[in-house]
Order: C-alpha cells, then sequence, then structure tokens
C-alpha cells in the first residue's frame, strides 16, 4: 500500500524544444506516512503532483513512470478509469482555494457534484449527510453547505477543499501549497485540519511547498527538488540535521527566522532555465562548493542504507 | 518643522456598518527612512489602511494628508506628483498586468510619462539592471505577454518597476507572498537598499511576521481594524505584550524540529467560529486565552509598559497610558544598525 513512484517524467513540447519539467522521479509515500517536498518554482513538483492525478494540461506530457497504489499503476489507467479513481483512491488538493471552487455552485453542490463526477451516487440523504460529516472533519458546520465562496474565509475556503479532497476517503492525499495564501493562524489551523483527517484515515499524504518550516512542523520525511529532478530524500530530521546536498543546504540557510534580526540570505544566483539546462549537476552554477566533475558528469541519486539519498558528487567528502 | 509626506489623522473606513479600520493617526516624514510594517491577519485591515494612503479608498472619517493637503481634494498637478511620489507594489501580482501588452509595457510606461529615460537603449539598461537586481534573467523576462510568467517572476517586476521610479514612499503589500522563500530575501534586500541608499520610507504590509522581523525597524500589530500593539520590531516580536501578538508569532512554524508548533496544543475551537464583529470591547475577547469581564464590556486604551512598544490591552492596566496621537513618534525611530536620532 501507500504510493509508489518510480522514474516519472513529464515533458511540455513548447515552440522552443521539449522542456523536460521533471526528469526520471521516483519515492515512496507509505500509509499513514507524510512526505514533504519542497523546490523553488520551477522545479517541477505541481508538475509532479499534476502528472500523478493525470491532470497535466498541454503540451504538458507524462513521458514515462510508473504510479503504484495497491498494485494499480495510475500512469497507466485510461482517462475514465483514473476519473474513477480521482478522489477514491487519490486526492488532490489545489494551491489557492480561492480559485478552486465555483463561485457560482453552493459549497453543498460542489461536494455533491465532486460525488457524482467520481462515480459515487448515494441516496440524497445519505449524499448529504456525507457532506456535513465531511465539513465537521475540517470543523465547519452545516450551515456552511448553503454559503457560496465569497461568503466564505480563505481559510474556510482551503477547508473546504479538504473536505471535498476527503469526502470518499483517499489512500493518497497529494496537498500543493494548501496554505500558501493563509496568514500564520489560519494556516495553523487548515494544517491541524489536514493532519487530523490523514491521521484519522491513515492516508499517504504528499505535501508540495517551499515552507520548510511548515515542513518541519508537518512531515515525517522530505524530499527536495532542483530543475525538474530529485537531489535528496529521506527523514525531516537526517535532511534538516545532516543536508547532504548544498542545494538543501542553502535551501535551509535561507529559511528566515524569528532570530538574528536583519540575517536573510538568500540563495545567490537564479535557477537554470528548464529549457537549456546545464549539463552535469544542474546546480552547479550556484553551488560553491563545486568540483570540475560536476560541471560534466550528473550525479544519480546514491543508495544510502540509512535511507537518506542524495544526487551530488560530494556527498561522502562533504 | 516639515510638513509630513503622508499623514493620516484620525482616518478610518467604514463598509456599511463593518468597521474596517479604526480611526488612526500616523505620520510619514520625507527622507525619515524607516521600513514600518503592517502586520495582521486576513480582514485585519492592514490592506485598507494600504488603500487610504494611497487614496484608492476615501476615509469614511479623518483625513489623509499629502504634504499637508487633503488627498481627496488634490488638484491635477499635485496628484501627479501624489501618484508618482507614493509607489505601490500590491498583493496581486496577475491583476496588475494588462494582459494585451508585453510586460515591458509595464515598465517603459513610467519611464515615458515621467522622461526618466534618455533613449530607447538607456531605457533598456535601465529595465535589464532593475530585473537583475531582482533575481530575474532580462533576456526570459522582458519582450514576455503577462501569462508567460509566474506570479512570482511577475511580482518580482513590480519591484523592479518601483525600483525605476525613485518613489518618496513605497507602499508594499504583501510584496513576496507568492515568491519563494530562497528568493524573498533579494527581493526584500533590494527593498532594504532602496530604503537606506535612497532614503526612502517603506510601509511593509504583510501576514507574515518573519520576513517583517527581518526588513522593518518598526511594526503595527493590526485586529479587526483595531491597532493592538505597535512598537520597536525587536522588542514586539521577542517579547509580544498583546496576546494576539503572542499568538501570531507562536503560529508561526519553526524549521527547528525541537521547537512545537504554537504552544503544542491545537487552536482552540473558538477559532473555527467568527468572532463578533460588533462588539464593544476587545475585538479578540473571543478568542483570547487571557480574558477578563471587563474586555468584553469596554475597548481598552493604548498603554506603554516599555519605552519603545504599546499594546491595548487591559492587562497592562496600571502601566502608563499612551496618547493614540504620538504613535508616529513611536514608530519613527530606527532599531537598527543603532542610529536612533536623539529626541
Amino acid at each position: 500500500m501507500g504510493l509508489h513512484v518510480r522514474d516519472l517524467s513529464v515533458t511540455y513540447r513548447t515552440g522552443a524544444g521539449p522542456v523536460r519539467a521533471v526528469d526520471s522521479v521516483s519515492f515512496d509515500v507509505a500509509q499513514g506516512e507524510r512526505l514533504g517536498l519542497v523546490g523553488e518554482s520551477g522545479s517541477g513538483k505541481t508538475t509532479a503532483a499534476l502528472a500523478l492525478m493525470q491532470m497535466l494540461q498541454p503540451p504538458g506530457r507524462c513521458e514515462g513512470g510508473t504510479a503504484l497504489v495497491d498494485g494499480t499503476d495510475l500512469l497507466a489507467l485510461s482517462p475514465p478509469q483514473m476519473q474513477q479513481h480521482r478522489l477514491r483512491t487519490i486526492s488532490y488538493i489545489p494551491q489557492g482555494a480561492m480559485n478552486s471552487l465555483n463561485p457560482v455552485h453552493s459549497v453543498e453542490r460542489q461536494m455533491r457534484n465532486a460525488m457524482l463526477d467520481h462515480g459515487v451516487s448515494p441516496g440524497r440523504r445519505e449524499m448529504r449527510q456525507l457532506c456535513i460529516t465531511g465539513l465537521a472533519g475540517v470543523g465547519l458546520g452545516p450551515e456552511v453547505l448553503r454559503r457560496y465562496p465569497h461568503e466564505l474565509s480563505g481559510g474556510m475556503k482551503q477547508r473546504v477543499c479538504i473536505a471535498i479532497g476527503m469526502l470518499l476517503g483517499p489512500k493518497i492525499i497529494i496537498a500543493d501549497e494548501p496554505t500558501s495564501a493563509l496568514d500564520v493562524v489560519s494556516q495553523r489551523l487548515v494544517m491541524e485540519t489536514l493532519g487530523r483527517e490523514q491521521e484519522k484515515s491513515n492516508a499517504a499524504l504528499l505535501l508540495i511547498g517551499h515552507d520548510i518550516g511548515l515542513m518541519a512542523q508537518f512531515v515525517t520525511r522530505l524530499a527536495v527538488m532542483y530543475a525538474g529532478r530529485l537531489v535528496e530524500i529521506g527523514t525531516i530530521r537526517q535532511v534538516l540535521t545532516q543536508p547532504r546536498h548544498p542545494y538543501t543546504r542553502a535551501l535551509i540557510g535561507s529559511i528566515p527566522k524569528l532570530r538574528q534580526r536583519g540575517v536573510l540570505s538568500g540563495i545567490p544566483g537564479v535557477a537554470p532555465s528548464l529549457r537549456q539546462l546545464p549539463p552535469g549537476c544542474a546546480f552547479h552554477a550556484r553551488c560553491t562548493v563545486h568540483v570540475d566533475r560536476c560541471l560534466v558528469e550528473r550525479p544519480a541519486l546514491d543508495h544510502d542504507p540509512g535511507g537518506h539519498h542524495a544526487a551530488c558528487h560530494l556527498r561522502d567528502a562533504a | 518643522m516639515t510638513t509630513p509626506l503622508l499623514q493620516l489623522d484620525g482616518a478610518g473606513k467604514r463598509f456599511g456598518h463593518v468597521t474596517a479600520l479604526q480611526p488612526v493617526t500616523l505620520s510619514i516624514d520625507e527622507d525619515s527612512a524607516p521600513i514600518l510594517a503592517v502586520a495582521g491577519e486576513s480582514g485585519s485591515g492592514k490592506t485598507t489602511l494600504a488603500s487610504l494612503l494611497l487614496g484608492f479608498l476615501p476615509a469614511s472619517m479623518g483625513e489623509i494628508r499629502f504634504r499637508g493637503e487633503d488627498v481627496a481634494s488634490l488638484g491635477r498637478t499635485r496628484r501627479l506628483a501624489f501618484r508618482r511620489e507614493v509607489q505601490a507594489i500590491f498583493q496581486d501580482p496577475f491583476a496588475v498586468y494588462n494582459p494585451f501588452y508585453r510586460v515591458d509595457h509595464a515598465l517603459l510606461e513610467p519611464l515615458r510619462l515621467l522622461r526618466l529615460a534618455r533613449s530607447r537603449q538607456h531605457a533598456r539598461e535601465m529595465m535589464e539592471s532593475a530585473c537583475e537586481r531582482v533575481g530575474l534573467h532580462p533576456e526570459d523576462t522582458l519582450g514576455r505577454f503577462p501569462h508567460q510568467l509566474s506570479g512570482g517572476q511577475r511580482q518580482r517586476l513590480m519591484v523592479a518597476r518601483a525600483l525605476l521610479l525613485r518613489p518618496k514612499l513605497l507602499i508594499a503589500d504583501e510584496p513576496v507572498s507568492m515568491i519563494d522563500a530562497s528568493l524573498r530575501a533579494l527581493v526584500l534586500g533590494s527593498l532594504r537598499k532602496l530604503n537606506t541608499e535612497l532614503s526612502i520610507p517603506i510601509l511593509y504590509i504583510t501576514h507574515d511576521l518573519t520576513t517583517a522581523y527581518h526588513v522593518a525597524d518598526t511594526i503595527i500589530v493590526l485586529y479587526r481594524g483595531t491597532i493592538v500593539e505597535a512598537g520597536d520590531i525587536e522588542s514586539v516580536i521577542q517579547h509580544p505584550l498583546h496576546p494576539y501578538t503572542r499568538l501570531l508569532v507562536d503560529s508561526v512554524p519553526s524549521p527547528d524540529l525541537d521547537t512545537p508548533w504554537g504552544d503544542g496544543r491545537p487552536l482552540s475551537e473558538s477559532f473555527t467560529k467568527p468572532a463578533p464583529t460588533n462588539a464593544r470591547g476587545c475585538p479578540f475577547v473571543t478568542r483570547c486565552p487571557d480574558a477578563m469581564p471587563r474586555c468584553a464590556e469596554q475597548p481598552s486604551p493604548l498603554y506603554a509598559p516599555g519605552p519603545n512598544q504599546v499594546a491595548r490591552c487591559f492587562l497592562h492596566d496600571g502601566k502608563p497610558a499612551f496618547d493614540e496621537s504620538a504613535l508616529s513618534g513611536l514608530l519613527r525611530f530606527r532599531a537598527s544598525p543603532s542610529k536612533e536620532k536623539p529626541s
């Protein structure tokens, strides 16, 4: 059980040639586990998630890989088959709840449609009950059913999205920056809600984001993406306390803390354009410790017996 | 005494029967160069405050003055000066671009209107260097249409635009909330540079206390339209005096694995219910762990328990009361690098 992704690759066929947005990404999320996926914008986090949901928009295309859930390869399913698996097997909680609810439908109608669209049609009364239970799970009362999105605050809308995502008890939940537009108090509330619901259903959770503070407080394992590739993965403690990839170290160094005022460090340089990735390690131009080998040979993710893998030539030297 | 650049005189805003912002008295001097953070959750009135200062909304009470003149009745020339000297960076980098023009338009138009560039080539150079200062590849950015750029790129271009205009006051409303953590430092760094090198005061409006802490000198904390705490940012963040500020500080998720989120307990049930909008007393009373009976009865005045920090909370009853109109004086001093003006 859980989600097992192997060699997931996504290419955008653009006028200027193909752009590999996700390059041979592999990871596992066990039932009941929370895996965080961090990286800068454009690193391919959301694209990877959308590929797993078969929700990529052209010119994006999944070019290979498998995503096994309970023996079923999600990537090999036909669109109608996948439709049956969304929400029941795997749910996607999108980024920016403000834009993902339909403004002209009530919350109840959207929740009902979600069930009907994914092949579940219990009776009317039962359906209403499911909706009420779902909202109660995220701390919202039944009166919210009649409300329209504009009548809800950002935090409430995001919790409605979580309720919809959890309606049919999915085994896998992908939450894509579920709190990026919320203030810290609402963020804490939404993450508490998501965590509680995930624990209740023992689902595997993939949390996408770029806030390492949030990851530290929420996930059990952390994966780091750079320029479409996975560069490090391990338990949250391994990755945060003993980062092995220089990019991970830089990322951790750039977290602003409520200490040492005025000390703000970013990562020098900018991420390379995916259209023209440099040969070798994609990070070498921004890496302070790169060696000649990094310019020519692309490092592969190593097989660390402790489960803390990194893709860096300096892995043992550093 | 010089006339302040921009001044709020008991200015507040009501929408229908909801008071979005209680009257605020505050003035911002030219070349004074503090970075003032205005922090609070959604609905706290921070964007309303920005809209009042920018003259986008008329005040429901009080007056807003630009160089001594009421913003509501500025003449054409003065209004143009106001528009140039008070620049804004908005929260939503989607709405600020015209989708039919390349993004260059947003930068070229002000350069042209204000005759800031000597030639086409010079304009191009100015645009390119501004892009680089906010971490954008000019060749990947200029010449594109807004929909071809990410939200983060578009927002950084807006900071670049403000850099080009060299304004007298910058009002930045959540400028980095849509930008990656690794690039925030860069953008905030360029805001700070703008502030110190050109002595441009910045009003930094945000719900993110962490970035506010690093970029600002002083802070105002708003809760449901009321200033609940204000002062030197170091004091406010390290020793919050109002229970709401404490909650905000505690809710920042720490990257330190051994620091629990919040006080380790889940947020109480009261947070899933909206607070009353017409309470007579403290707006935070229904959510406050330290609420006393009198908190629901009457609003607290501002108290000044420390030299550089005030809080609107009865917990500090007995400490000297603070005159609201003296807020500007409190917020004007610079916290660092120890350049405090002699009083």
